[in-house]
């Protein structure tokens, strides 16, 4: 117990170069489809990870825990527990669309400096042309690398 | 009795076929449900075994249809009542995918390997040469019965509509040393065979499931409640029941 899981505080995967914006997504989603949680965690900026943190614990996580897991004092079992379920939402959010078929689009105007919004498109089956948005991630260049503050799935209106 | 001279086509005799109660219809809805009706309103006997030669209904999993042409197939069910907890329940699953496998091999003379959870394929090609399905039966805190359904692909097997009655006599011989084994030496005995025999073990997998939603991993073990464990490059662990699966597909 209180081992700190190190490697999830560490810099984004790869080098610490800025690359495009939609690898980073193409990254989160990949890590999403195949329960990478760790991967997943470490792409969170923290606002992503204080946003479900308090999502948490307004569903009842412990504040010890939350505490825990925002100082990366957690142990190993706590981590793999609270990610699996944060896993679990995210799929959720993707849910009936073809993962491996999305296409990548970073908006031309970022919201800010030293920020990116990427559309997640999905392509329309045959005889259909074109793809249609199924959601956005938003986010933010933290330690030197394109970190996630938010997935926005598109919903109805 | 039958007067006329003719099986009718939807009653049959209980007669005795490698020493097990045993019907044979020449159509009926499915081997399943004719097994079923013995088991629920017959009190039929661990091992009681129903062949159909006609399914009008031919489903699995998820009422996953059959394909194979009925004059290829062998179609029956085995009716079972292990001593088991509701809970252990599944493990019948492993079991019927097991004795499918043992049968395809001992028929066929190839290299078989369950394919979690509900077929039995040939290990090299992966085609599938059987399919099956545990339907369980609860009942308080424990399973009252199973019906054991079996189909096999006959040309698969190399032997053809000929090879009927030899793929029946394998697959209840199967059946019986497996719930023997069952009986005797508990669920994880079953389990641990079944995941020697399981041809999707190290693979990665994408299964769709139920009711929606996917996930994806690498398939690394199978519980004794039949469930199939996968896991992340990172570690994460999902395990995922039989009756989550929808489709399932290695990548």
């Amino acid at each position: 117990m209180g081992a700190a899981v190190s490697d999830m505080d560490g810099a984004p995967t790869g080098s610490n170069e800025l690359g495009p914006p939609e690898q980073a997504v193409r990254e989160f989603v990949t890590a999403i489809a195949w329960g990478e949680h760790r991967t997943v965690w470490r792409l969170f900026g923290d606002e992503a990870r204080s946003t479900v943190l308090k999502v948490a614990s307004k569903r009842g996580m412990e504040d010890d825990l939350v505490a825990r897991l925002r100082d990366g004092t957690a142990s190993e079992d706590e981590y793999d527990e609270f990610l699996a379920d944060l896993i679990s939402g995210l799929r959720a959010d993707l849910a009936g669309n073809d993962l491996d078929a999305l296409e990548y689009e970073t908006d031309t105007v970022p919201p800010a400096p030293d920020q990116a919004r990427v559309v997640l498109n999905v392509p329309l089956p045959f005889p259909l042309e074109g793809s249609l948005p199924m959601g956005s991630v938003e986010l933010t260049v933290q330690d030197g690398g394109w970190r996630v503050v938010r997935l926005v799935p598109q919903v109805t209106k | 009795m039958n007067t006329k001279g003719a099986t009718p086509a939807f009653s049959a005799e209980t007669t005795e076929r490698y020493g097990k109660p045993f019907r044979h219809f020449p159509v009926a809805v499915s081997a399943e449900a004719m097994a079923q009706a013995w088991a629920n309103t017959e009190d039929g006997p661990e091992g009681a075994t129903v062949l159909v030669d006609h399914e009008i209904g031919p489903r699995g999993l998820h009422g996953r249809l059959w394909t194979v042409p009925l004059a290829d197939s062998l179609a029956c069910a085995i009716v079972l009542r292990p001593r088991l907890s509701a809970e252990e329940g599944e493990v019948t699953w492993l079991l019927c995918g097991l004795a499918a496998a043992q049968a395809a091999e001992a028929i066929s003379g190839r290299a078989v390997t369950t394919w979690w959870p509900d077929q039995a394929v040939d290990a090299e090609t992966h085609e599938t040469l059987s399919a099956v399905r545990a339907e369980i039966h609860l009942g308080p805190g424990k399973v009252k019965s199973v019906v054991a359904t079996f189909r096999f692909d006959l040309v698969k097997l190399g032997v053809g509509p000929d090879g009927r009655e030899a793929t029946l006599e394998a697959v209840m011989a199967a059946v019986e040393g497996l719930s023997g084994e069952l009986a005797a030496e508990g669920p994880p005995a079953v389990a641990a065979a079944y995941e020697q025999r399981c041809g999707l073990l190290g693979k990665r997998v994408k299964l769709t499931l139920m009711p929606k939603g996917e996930t994806r991993g690498i398939a690394v073990r199978v519980s004794r409640t039949a469930r199939l464990e996968l896991e992340s490059p990172t570690g994460m662990v999902e395990r995922i029941g039989v009756d989550q699966m929808l489709t399932l597909a290695v990548v």
